[in-house]
């Protein structure tokens, strides 16, 4: 399996110092070297891939600072490969020269930011306690300006109404929003069941809204799966698949993912072995192998399958038993209500596509059309 | 769902079934943004 999106840990640092981060413990406090960058993309560069995405990722990317992506971009161009850049950051640090660095080289920003002032600056504070909200609205005001519509990820607490938050993301003008729980031991991270009441409230006020600006990309990843019949991978987390992905530490450590970073998951270090042989090592294919083991299992007795495809390999080790897993049931049953409530309707002609799974038709039949939004 | 998200829905499948940028089993979309650091 192809890797074709690099996310490449430019910083082991952050300006933030958010309640739930599982990278903190970890930072080294210091930037990757210039040479170790060069090494990188020279690295992935001999894979011969056509076109790959390369995530700029931290701590937070931008400490990097702004010389550094322009050698990044250089030693890009000075290769065959074509690059797709993107970056997640905190958007504290988008300043107009930032802003207009990324607008000229066609960057995809994400921008964590968690929703309103209140939640925000308890979930992800300035070091020593200071408030971000400003800042980050202040950054994606900076992206706007220049033409750039963002994405954003929030981390929800059990600090986080979803009536409050909706308000908020749905008038920050960003193109999509995604959500994803705290995951920590943090005094304020949010139990799964809580998580699920939460994604319920928010996908109602999203299908509410009904605006094809604005993508909240987990509820419409669990929709294109199920109408489509098929895997469509719209996030990560939500695809049962982690192949397609490669994280690169600054050490020249390489994961599988950016929650993954435990020893046990590593697959090699680019400084001591090449990436083409870490990218076919037998490690790697250890985790694969039992990723699409589990994902088989998953697939053979769970209604959630068509939905979440085994979901997310760092949620499944997160939480231990089956509460995960009544997460992605509680969430997914949800969202096939409303969408055979829409096939049943046959809203925008759905009924007549060919990109509809014909199952899916079937089921319809099968059932007399009696489907219930939000049963 | 309504008719706009609706539609939207429909156009990114057709858009992820016909976009593959020659890679095997792989996301061939823009999903790069879809992480948490």
């Amino acid at each position: 399996m192809d890797v074709t999106t690099f996310i490449i840990k430019v910083t082991s640092n952050c300006n933030l110092e958010c309640g739930y981060c599982f990278a903190r413990p970890m930072f080294k406090k210091r930037i990757m070297t210039r040479e170790m960058l060069q090494r990188i993309i020279l690295e992935i560069d001999s894979l011969g891939l056509e076109n790959v995405r390369f995530l700029w990722h931290g701590g937070e990317p931008l400490l990097f600072g702004l010389e550094g992506f322009k050698y990044g971009l250089e030693v890009q161009r000075s290769v065959a490969t074509s690059f797709h850049n993107s970056v997640q950051t905190n958007a504290t640090l988008i300043d107009n020269d930032f802003a207009d660095f990324f607008k000229a080289n066609n960057f995809s920003i994400g921008v964590s930011i968690d929703g309103y002032e209140e939640v925000q600056n308890v979930n992800r504070p300035m070091w020593g306690n200071k408030p971000s909200f400003n800042r980050a609205i202040r950054g994606i005001r900076q992206l706007q300006d220049k033409g750039i519509i963002p994405s954003c990820i929030s981390v929800i607490s059990d600090l986080t109404d979803p009536n409050q938050y909706f308000e908020f993301i749905s008038k920050l003008g960003i193109r999509s929003f995604a959500l994803k729980p705290a995951t920590s031991s943090w005094k304020h991270s949010i139990d799964l069941t809580s998580y699920s009441e939460f994604c319920g409230k928010v996908m109602a006020r999203w299908l509410d809204l009904d605006s094809p600006d604005l993508i909240c990309r987990n509820f419409m990843g669990y929709a294109e799966n199920i109408l489509s019949g098929s895997n469509m991978m719209s996030l990560c987390s939500e695809s049962g698949l982690c192949g397609n992905f490669a994280v690169v530490e600054i050490t020249g450590e390489v994961f599988p993912c950016d929650e993954l970073t435990d020893s046990k998951y590593l697959w090699g270090n680019v400084t001591k072995t090449p990436l083409k042989v870490i990218l076919n090592s037998s490690e790697r294919r250890k985790f694969l192998n039992k990723v699409e083991a589990r994902n088989g299992e998953c697939a053979k007795d769970c209604e959630a399958y068509i939905a979440c495809r085994g979901g997310c390999t760092f949620c499944h080790e997160f939480y231990k038993g089956s509460s995960y897993c009544e997460h992605l049931k509680n969430v997914t049953s949800e969202v096939k209500s409303y969408v055979l409530q829409s096939l049943q309707d046959n809203v925008a002609g759905s009924r007549d596509s060919e990109l509809v799974d014909p199952k899916l038709l079937d089921d319809l039949e099968d059932t007399g059309n009696c489907f219930c939004a939000g049963t | 769902m309504k008719d706009n998200l609706m539609m939207v829905v429909l156009s990114r499948i057709k858009v992820k079934t016909e976009d593959t940028l020659g890679h095997e089993n792989h996301p061939p979309w823009d999903n790069s943004d879809d992480h948490v650091p």
